[in-house]
């Protein structure tokens, strides 16, 4: 190996070790009872039938995020799991028997993720989902 | 000695970096569900009982930024397509627990080189769920 070029694979090398370590985050909700939707189709059978009327309910806006940092500052953030998100959804939804009449419709989820590095290092992942809570008429 | 100034420098200003994109499927032919729960055409749920898991969803890729992840590369994933083509495979009729995953890769964590602007972030996106079918009749009677 060429010794002038020796530091630029121990940097790379550097590098694709802390690529193993990297956070990640998951966006499911695998405890709710409700649909969540990220197609338009929201029903199993004829594609070519109608659509269930629904009514919107309001707007949905959950985070969630896998933080980690060795900075000691304020930016070390706690994790959320998926049971937190799925609460966090439930609240939104009609109550009782009746969460199943509800749905949500997501327009997409947006995931990021970055890493940083100051004088320690930092990485985060985050995840929202957008869309709407409406329950079927 | 000079190379020695470049990591230093490298070690205690660079900043951000990664890259972040929108995953949609507007086009699936069938329900994308990230829950385990899904419709039948009369608005109720198809319970566990009525449907078999048929095959598992699976959908990879990586997304890239430049300019510490201010200008992405790929604002939107489309995973319709791929939806499409796996649940017709496995002649499935939904996609249910629908995961996604994103994950930060090395690339951009080499040192020194990430100070540059055109120096590419990236994302791993990993998509995971149950592609099921539902029992056929239980889809003749809700009709």
């Amino acid at each position: 190996m060429n010794t002038q070029s020796t530091p630029v694979f121990l940097l790379a090398g550097l590098g694709a070790l802390c690529a193993t370590g990297c956070r990640s985050t998951t966006v499911s909700y695998p405890f709710c009872p409700a649909p969540v939707y990220l197609s338009k189709v929201d029903h199993v059978g004829d594609p070519g039938s109608p659509s269930r009327e629904t009514e919107r309910l309001g707007a949905l806006e959950s985070r969630i995020l896998s933080s980690t940092s060795t900075v000691d500052d304020d930016t070390v953030e706690v994790e959320t799991t998926p049971g937190e998100l799925t609460a966090d959804l439930l609240r939104r939804l009609p109550v009782g028997d009746d969460v199943h009449r509800g749905e949500l419709k997501l327009q997409s989820v947006h995931m990021s993720a970055s890493a940083w590095l100051h004088v320690g290092t930092g990485q985060r992942a985050t995840g929202w989902t957008h869309g709407t809570v409406e329950v079927v008429k | 000695m000079r190379g020695g100034l470049i990591l230093l420098c490298g070690l205690v200003t660079s900043g951000c970096y990664g890259a972040s994109t929108d995953v949609v499927a507007p086009t699936a032919k069938v329900p994308v569900s990230l829950s385990r729960a899904v419709h039948d055409a009369n608005g109720s749920i198809v319970e566990l009982g009525e449907r078999e898991v048929v095959g598992t969803f699976s959908y990879d890729t990586t997304v890239w930024s430049l300019a510490y992840g201010a200008a992405d590369l790929h604002g939107t994933t489309d995973i319709s397509e791929a939806i499409n083509a796996q649940v017709g495979e496995q002649g499935g009729d939904a996609v249910t627990n629908l995961e996604i995953t994103g994950k930060a890769c090395g690339w951009g964590m080499v040192l020194g080189f990430n100070l540059l602007p055109l120096w590419p972030g990236c994302e791993y996106i990993e998509v995971r769920g149950d592609i099921i079918r539902v029992r056929r009749d239980r889809r003749e009677a809700a009709r």
